[in-house]
């Protein structure tokens, strides 16, 4: 009976997980506390990168709670912390509605190729070539689909709620803007989720006991791991129940033996016997090791990758058409940079760093930040980027450097923030409106929270924008106000994020009128 | 279930049982200053109290909200709620104003009060942070969003030189009183934003106005028939500079001072005096005098003038 039960939990804590996540990832009208993003801490790649790399200690209090939990129970994480992993077991119960459940059989571990995949991605990150945990982290994974599939859904859901509301004369619940997602994204979120489905399908958590590196870490530990699934010699019947059901192919049950480093402790095993044959027990004797590949190689800062050079022009080139049909003396604009979210500290740290989990994007109050296409080149692919055709970064809000759980944004203060340079404010005479209409516009400069921006009238009485870029932090708001097409202002992302001098102001000269003047 | 459907059909209804009556009044108000109830000024100015406080003497000049709102309506109150600031900074209309106008509506027997704004900020942070989310609950009003295009509707301006057409939140049609609340503030290219461009706050495509001669639409947008039924301009601070955002509290500067008057005009140009502008200075409040949208005259109007 407490074998079964453990099924249960394993089933309640999964679900609470993933609850959690989909929560974070959903929550379209931002009214979760900041604290609720800690939980998006729970994850074992990205608390490596932030150890790693910004040596957060709570980060490795964190990953010694995964390790020690997988030291004594096996891959636990896998089966209940994994956002993905539950993912695919929801996968595998869907499929279980339409077809005739899915019979596994016991498959050989394919432990080259999992422990090379391992090696590979860790020493390209020790190389300073990040694409690949980008790639396979399960919970970046996760991320991508929930908020370039999933997300879209629920706002459409809210929307549709939000009218019928209206409809009754409430706006209790408001509408949102459909965005934070980016066409190749949502694209790559199809691929990623074709991918998965096939593998989980195929061959349950295939993935896991392959391309998955968390997996690949976390069964190096748990093939040494202290309790682990044993079948009774004795009570055994040789049924092969347990293997059938076992979605890690990991039990042979012609040997009775559970392959510990594959097991992810689902516990389905137990409820499908029928002699209880099945127990958790400490370990006998140690499990054959093959020869693994270590996963700690020494990091390094990354060099400037052939990939981002190949990535950049392609851009230009993608982009180079908004050249052709311009109205007389407008000029297209060419960004050299684009904008990282703040809290980033320079491209190259932020490109190492972000896994492209997408958490950012979905927890900015004004949705500015979106998935890059090639902005950063083939190396940045879909990491967040401020997207000011979107809108701008609000002065008064740092919620996106609270909320990453790799590290790629540090925390910034909101004093620190008001003077934090993520770019440079361009005017682009040839196209306002003012030059090309001789007429007063003025939206930039209304929105400037620092007035880098100003009006300076001209001798044809006209005000014309007149920039300071000493004073911008590249929030973005001239850029997103502008009206025309192509931009009169836009903002040229800081490589390294500079600190902007604080705009001076001086008290206006109080008036005391007694008298009305009219 | 087709939402804009639902939206035409209300308005429908809303026309058909008596809207017309109000529409058909607040067309042929402006510069008659004898066809108004209460005490027959075109304007009433007040200098040197709380911002509550003005607003209670100003609107007693008018013939109180009751001459405004009738038992049964609904009313829109339009203040400017646009920056994420806090009331100190003079970005937004004073959230005590506000207030009071609500619990005046109410008191005149308005069937629902609304307030909202198609902000520049994030709209939830402006809401809350200007004081004005709490103000309008308190005062029994309500609050609705105006962030996304579908409660916004094409209307044509047939006679407008620059706007033709422009798209205007439901609430403008749906209402029956449109109270508009701007804040005087300093405004980096047109020099001031008070009640006339208050106004672009609740039309969607305001980059079109900005493309198209600014000044022009702002005067432009006036010849669309469902204009405010009346126009409070709060000035208990004004920022002097930077506007329309402000930078910090050293631009604002207190004032204590309310304008209200049917004439969206000329509220305009008294506000730009206090300001210490001529309003000939103003592109868009001298093109709406010329084309006859109201008077930018000052002298030639009935003004009361309440020192507190």
């Amino acid at each position: 009976m407490l074998y079964r039960s453990l099924r249960i939990i394993r089933i309640v804590v999964s679900a609470i997980f993933l609850v959690i996540l989909c929560v974070l990832f959903f929550d379209i009208h931002h009214a979760l506390p900041v604290n609720a993003y800690q939980l998006a801490l729970s994850q074992l790649i990205p608390g490596i990168l932030q150890l790693l790399f910004s040596g957060l200690v709570s980060a490795a209090v964190i990953i010694g709670i995964i390790l020690l939990l997988t030291f004594v129970f096996g891959r636990v994480y896998c089966s209940s912390i994994c956002p993905l992993g539950t993912f695919m077991d929801v996968i595998n119960h869907a499929r279980s509605w339409f077809k005739k459940k899915k019979r596994f059989r016991y498959t050989k571990p394919l432990n080259a190729f999992r422990y090379s995949i391992l090696a590979i991605t860790a020493l390209a990150m020790a190389a300073g070539l990040f694409s690949l945990v980008v790639l396979l982290d399960p919970y970046s994974n996760f991320g991508r689909l929930a908020t370039n599939l999933g997300r879209p859904a629920v706002q459409l859901i809210n929307n549709q709620v939000a009218y019928i509301f209206e409809a009754t004369g409430s706006y209790a619940l408001a509408p949102v803007k459909i965005t934070g997602y980016q066409w190749f994204s949502v694209v790559w979120a199809i691929i990623v989720l074709a991918v998965i489905g096939a593998f989980t399908i195929y061959g349950g958590r295939l993935f896991c006991n392959t391309l998955c590196p968390a997996g690949s870490i976390l069964s190096l530990i748990s093939r040494y791991s202290l309790l682990r699934i044993d079948i009774s010699r004795e009570a055994c019947t040789l049924c092969g129940k347990c293997a059938r059901v076992c979605k890690a192919t990991c039990i042979d049950s012609k040997l009775k033996y559970v392959d510990p480093s594959r097991c992810v402790m689902c516990f389905n095993c137990f409820d499908s016997c029928n002699e209880n044959a099945m127990s958790l027990r400490l370990k006998k004797k140690p499990a054959a090791i093959p020869a693994s590949q270590s996963s700690a190689v020494k990091p390094s800062r990354r060099q400037v990758l052939a990939m981002m050079a190949l990535g950049f022009p392609l851009v230009k080139i993608l982009k180079a058409d908004n050249g052709n049909s311009l109205p007389d003396g407008m000029v297209p604009i060419h960004k050299e940079f684009p904008v990282t979210p703040p809290g980033s500290v320079s491209f190259e740290r932020f490109n190492n760093l972000c896994t492209a989990c997408h958490l950012c994007i979905t927890s900015c109050p004004t949705q500015v930040i979106k998935p890059a296409f090639f902005e950063y080149g083939l190396g940045g692919l879909m990491q967040p980027r401020m997207a000011y055709e979107v809108y701008y970064c609000t002065f008064e809000c740092v919620r996106c450097t609270e909320v990453c759980p790799t590290g790629a944004l540090q925390p910034v203060s909101l004093e620190e923030k008001k003077t934090l340079q993520l770019g440079k404010v361009v005017f682009v005479r040839e196209n306002c409106i003012v030059i090309t209409k001789k007429k007063d516009c003025g939206a930039c400069s209304e929105h400037c929270p620092t007035k880098a921006v100003k009006m300076v009238q001209q001798p044809d009485k006209l005000f014309l924008p007149v920039v300071e870029p000493k004073i911008c932090v590249g929030c973005g708001a001239c850029e997103h106000a502008c009206p025309t097409d192509p931009k009169s202002i836009y903002v040229e992302g800081n490589p390294v994020h500079l600190k902007a001098e604080k705009p001076v102001t001086k008290k206006v000269e109080e008036k005391v009128e007694e008298d009305f003047p009219f | 279930m087709d939402r804009r459907d639902f939206i035409r059909k209300s308005i429908y209804t809303g026309v058909a049982s008596g809207t017309a009556l109000a529409l058909g009044g607040s067309t042929g108000l402006f510069g008659q200053s004898a066809g108004n109830p209460g005490g027959g000024f075109d304007l009433v100015a007040v200098k040197g109290g709380e911002p509550a406080q003005m607003f209670d003497l100003a609107i007693k000049e008018l013939g109180g909200m009751g001459s405004f709102v009738k038992k049964g309506q609904k009313v829109l109150v339009k203040p400017n709620i646009g920056w994420d600031v806090s009331p100190e900074r003079a970005g937004n209309t004073h959230p005590a104003l506000v207030k009071r106008i609500v619990e005046h509506c109410m008191q005149a027997g308005a069937k629902e009060v609304v307030v909202f704004d198609n902000t520049c900020d994030k709209w939830t942070s402006c809401y809350q942070n200007s004081g004005i989310e709490k103000a309008v609950k308190d005062a029994g009003g309500k609050l609705a969003p105006g962030n996304t295009e579908g409660y916004y509707h094409p209307v044509e301006i047939k006679a407008g030189k620059k706007l033709k057409s422009a798209k205007v939140h439901e609430l403008v049609l749906e209402s029956d009183v449109f109270i508009n609340v701007p804040i005087l503030k300093h405004h980096s290219s047109t020099r001031l934003t008070i009640a006339m461009k208050n106004l672009m706050g609740v039309v969607w495509d305001r980059g079109y106005w900005h493309r198209n001669d600014l000044h022009q639409c702002v005067a432009d947008y006036l010849l669309y028939h469902k204009k405010p039924t009346l126009n409070i301009v709060d000035a208990y601070r004004i920022m002097m500079k930077n506007g329309p955002r402000g930078v910090s509290l050293d631009d604002v500067s207190l004032s204590k001072s309310l304008m209200i008057s049917r004439d969206i005009v000329a509220v305009d140009a008294a506000a730009a005096k206090v300001y210490g502008l001529e309003p000939e200075e103003v592109g868009y409040i001298k093109i709406a005098d010329a084309m006859k949208l109201g008077r930018m005259d000052l002298t030639q109007l009935n003004i009361k003038r309440i020192k507190v």
